[in-house]
């Protein structure tokens, strides 16, 4: 969806427009939906916080004034009310599991990737499947950096970290995606 | 600059936010690093590859449930202000008028334009006006009760409606006025 065309929906639905709503949530449902999943790990979880998230977000509407990006300010609730959802079920939250990531992929491993011999429907599969198992930590930035497009300043503020922090998890989730293409098949994953 | 370094700033270089002698030292050192180029279209090519088809389709008729529960009917006043909002803003505006009538007995515009006239800035006829609407003021509020009891009502009505529209949150994170922030 066209900056312009998303903003004269919000306009609209601001007003109570539900049909530019729904256009609204067609065009933002998959990113909503898969941070949510991203965080609970659970598809009925997730798909109740993204109704629940589209909720709020429409009876908030008219305080986004557009400096930021809809689609920033909707990932920012997302994740805000992920984490709070994760908490209410008891679970941990993400961030402690860092260190012990780190410790199971060694950053600074070389890499022999022959990325340029792998076909690219190949290794777009191959892509596809190590993202999915990519831990979640580096799974969120890679997510709305590269698939949603986002700034590492609009990670960052969605992820309420620094940006220093995201450009590290930034190039680790590379490095760990980089080691995978290099050694594996999609049979292997 | 080492390696590390110029590859911490691959990402700064595709949001455009380097400056222009950044710039050019990060492509200079890509023409001599293969090991940095690599990484340059390695990053290159995650935003080619991945995209939304990478991530998980959605639930069957996740729009219509949406929209299903979305809130009847919704009156939006102009510039976007809720019914609690407006009703808190009108209650205000009562009580200032309420406490105008107060202190109206101590006929502060006849006294302003007294005040004024004093330093040559107005003249007789504006003295009269001031005087006039002082009395109007005063003759308004020889009865404010009902207008007290409205105001108190209106107050009430604004809080239960501003409430209602915190939509059940007690995170701090995701309240409207977090909201209001972005």
């Amino acid at each position: 969806m066209e900056r312009a065309e998303e903003a004269e929906y919000i306009k609209r639905a601001k007003r109570g427009d539900k049909e530019a709503f729904a256009a609204l949530i067609n065009a933002h449902k998959t990113l909503v939906y898969n941070l949510a999943l991203g965080i609970l790990k659970d598809r009925q979880e997730a798909e109740d916080l993204t109704q629940e998230v589209f909720l709020r977000v429409y009876e908030n509407l008219r305080f986004f004034r557009g400096e930021s990006r809809f689609s920033v300010w909707l990932s920012k609730v997302t994740y805000n009310m992920a984490l709070n959802r994760l908490k209410a079920l008891n679970r941990l939250p993400i961030a402690l599991e860092e260190e012990n990531l780190m410790a199971a992929s060694p950053l600074n491993e070389a890499s022999n990737s022959p990325l340029a011999q792998i076909e690219e429907k190949e290794r777009r599969k191959i892509l596809r499947e190590a993202f999915s198992r990519l831990p979640e930590i580096y799974q969120l930035p890679i997510m709305l950096r590269y698939i949603q497009g986002f700034s590492v300043s609009e990670v960052a503020e969605v992820l309420n970290l620094p940006e220093g922090t995201v450009k590290t998890r930034l190039a680790r989730a590379r490095n760990i995606l980089k080691r995978k293409l290099a050694r594996l098949r999609p049979e292997e994953l | 600059m080492e390696c590390e370094q110029f590859k911490a700033l691959i990402d700064d270089y595709l949001d455009g936010t380097l400056t222009q002698a950044e710039g050019e030292a990060l492509k200079r050192h890509l023409a001599e690093c293969g090991v940095c180029r690599e990484e340059f279209d390695f990053v290159r090519m995650l935003a080619s590859d991945l995209s939304e088809a990478t991530l998980d389709d959605t639930p069957p008729r996740l729009t219509d449930r949406i929209l299903e529960r979305l809130p009847k009917a919704r009156f939006v006043f102009p510039w976007g202000l809720s019914m609690g909002e407006v009703a808190i803003t009108a209650a205000t505006l009562i009580f200032a008028v309420i406490f105008s009538f107060l202190f109206a007995k101590y006929a502060p515009f006849d006294a302003l334009s007294h005040t004024l006239n004093s330093f040559g800035i107005f003249t007789e006829k504006i003295m009269a006006v001031g005087a006039s609407l002082n009395e109007q003021i005063l003759a308004l509020g020889q009865h404010p009760e009902p207008l007290i009891i409205i105001g108190i009502l209106g107050l009430a009505l604004g809080y239960v409606i501003w409430t209602e529209e915190d939509y059940g949150t007690n995170a701090a994170s995701n309240s409207p006025k977090s909201l209001r922030r972005l």
